[in-house]
């Protein structure tokens, strides 16, 4: 598989989490537990992105639903979007994206 | 009560439908904080702790947000790490086509409260039928655990005990049960009816079973009664979570229990449960759990559970509930003779000692009685 690294994220790629990946959640703030054995606390909006990585839709069409839902501008929300999943991509925590030494 | 006591059990009882949670108005000076803190990561509670910080029920500065929020992810990266010691079992399990129900702390936190994060644990408790006991100790030893004990001879477990702890490479312990309680108590459960309903979750996207809410209220039950000697505040809120929030079937609870001769289990459960939350009133389909009159042999064999030094009584208030001569015998057996590997562990030759004074103190009692 071609791993993508993170800075190539663009709008167009699809997110899908890695399946060794698990998370909990507590009042909308995720805890994830990667591979390595390390832990990754997001915050709100980093879990909402989290749980939109199925790689079902890209991230411009993932940061339009939220636009609607939280009634705000689609730029930003997209921008912010792609810079969560870039994050997460450093992480080792998608598939397909080289993660970043730690 | 300790101040700290009392608002330990407040982080219990968030939440909850009840009134009058004991949290000052203002943050806690750091002395309160640091003692509020260690009893919440004692209790497996951290994880209320920060939700009752969210929700603004609990004052705190930035620095103890930021201490709860270390200590919760703490407790979760524990169980996270557990919750792949569950994949692991239960692939091996389904591979060798054993059932399986999960209990307590991984299905009460994904069932029962309103996120995960809410409930932490420490181990896995993981249920299979009697008779495929031995088969399920085999299956995970040979993928890689050993057993943390041997038994006391073979086929006591499958026969007469509540399980075992297996250990995984990665040392986590996994305890294997047949039953929810030894003694007693443990043998009177039916325990082909814990596998007629089950409850699924999600893990890893694995489907997961667990017992079915009205066994899993009763399981709490069993373990807040009479599975430690004095009962854990977490499983308190367990049994007070599905109590008030929870949809069960009260009848089915008492049918269930009846059959299991659990009242007086529960009624225990019930009642420690309402004390710590002040749960004065019962919710009226509730009200029998604590109507039971317990008879002096559940007396004495509740006091076989929660006393320290009672496995004596409790082996021998085991033989009520086996069922004819030749397993009595095996039992007793079983009891006096244990095999050599079970015995190459100090703590049990000291236990076996400590019960052949009491069955002969009890024979003794036996033989001076009048006529």
């Amino acid at each position: 598989m071609t791993h993508v690294l993170p800075d190539e994220i663009d709008r167009h790629f699809l997110a899908l989490a890695r399946p060794e990946v698990a998370g909990i959640e507590l009042a909308g703030e995720a805890v994830l537990l990667d591979e390595a054995g390390e832990l990754h606390l997001l915050n709100s909006t980093a879990t909402i992105v989290w749980h939109c990585c199925d790689g079902s839709a890209s991230l411009a069409e993932i940061a339009a639903e939220l636009a609607i839902s939280f009634v705000a501008g689609q730029n930003e929300i997209e921008r912010d979007v792609i810079e969560t999943a870039r994050q997460f991509g450093r992480k080792g925590l998608l598939e397909g994206v080289q993660a970043e030494d730690p | 009560m300790a101040e700290h006591d009392k608002m330990s059990r407040s982080i219990a009882a968030h939440g909850l439908p009840l009134a009058g949670a004991h949290f000052p108005p203002e943050s806690l000076d750091d002395l309160r904080w640091a003692a509020l803190l260690a009893g919440a990561q004692a209790n497996r509670m951290s994880g209320i702790l920060v939700q009752a910080i969210v929700d603004g029920a609990l004052r705190a500065t930035d620095d103890q947000r930021g201490e709860a929020i270390e200590a919760y992810i703490e407790s979760v990266g524990t169980v996270l790490r557990l919750e792949r010691t569950l994949l692991w079992t239960i692939e091996h399990l389904d591979r060798a086509g054993i059932d399986y129900r999960i209990l307590k702390g991984a299905a009460v936190a994904h069932l029962v409260y309103p996120d995960p994060g809410w409930r932490a644990y420490g181990d896995l408790d993981v249920l299979v039928p009697s008779d495929l006991f031995d088969r399920a100790v085999a299956v995970l030893v040979a993928a890689g655990g050993h057993r943390h004990e041997p038994q006391v001879r073979p086929g006591f477990d499958r026969r007469f005990g509540k399980g075992t702890a297996i250990v995984t490479e990665e040392k986590h312990e996994i305890d294997l049960h047949r039953t929810f309680a030894a003694g007693l108590f443990g043998l009177n459960i039916k325990t082909d009816d814990l596998f007629a309903t089950s409850s699924a979750f999600t893990v890893g996207g694995e489907t997961i079973r667990a017992l079915g809410p009205e066994e899993r209220f009763l399981h709490a039950c069993y373990s807040a009664a009479i599975g430690d000697p004095s009962p854990r505040l977490m499983t308190l809120r367990d049994i007070a979570q599905m109590l008030l929030l929870g949809e069960i079937d009260a009848q089915r609870v008492r049918t269930l229990c009846d059959d299991w001769r659990g009242r007086a289990v529960v009624d225990r459960a019930i009642r420690s449960t309402q004390s710590t939350f002040g749960l004065d009133e019962l919710p009226p389909e509730w009200r029998w759990t604590i109507e039971h009159r317990c008879t002096s042999a559940e007396v004495r064999a509740l006091r076989s559970y929660t006393s320290e030094r009672s496995g004596g009584s409790q082996a021998l208030g085991a033989l009520g509930a086996i069922r004819g001569v030749r397993a009595k015998l095996a039992f007793l057996r079983a009891m006096a003779l244990p095999q050599r590997s079970f015995l190459d562990r100090k703590s049990n030759r000291k236990n076996l000692l400590r019960w052949w004074g009491k069955g002969a103190r009890s024979l003794r009692r036996s033989f001076s009685r009048p006529g």
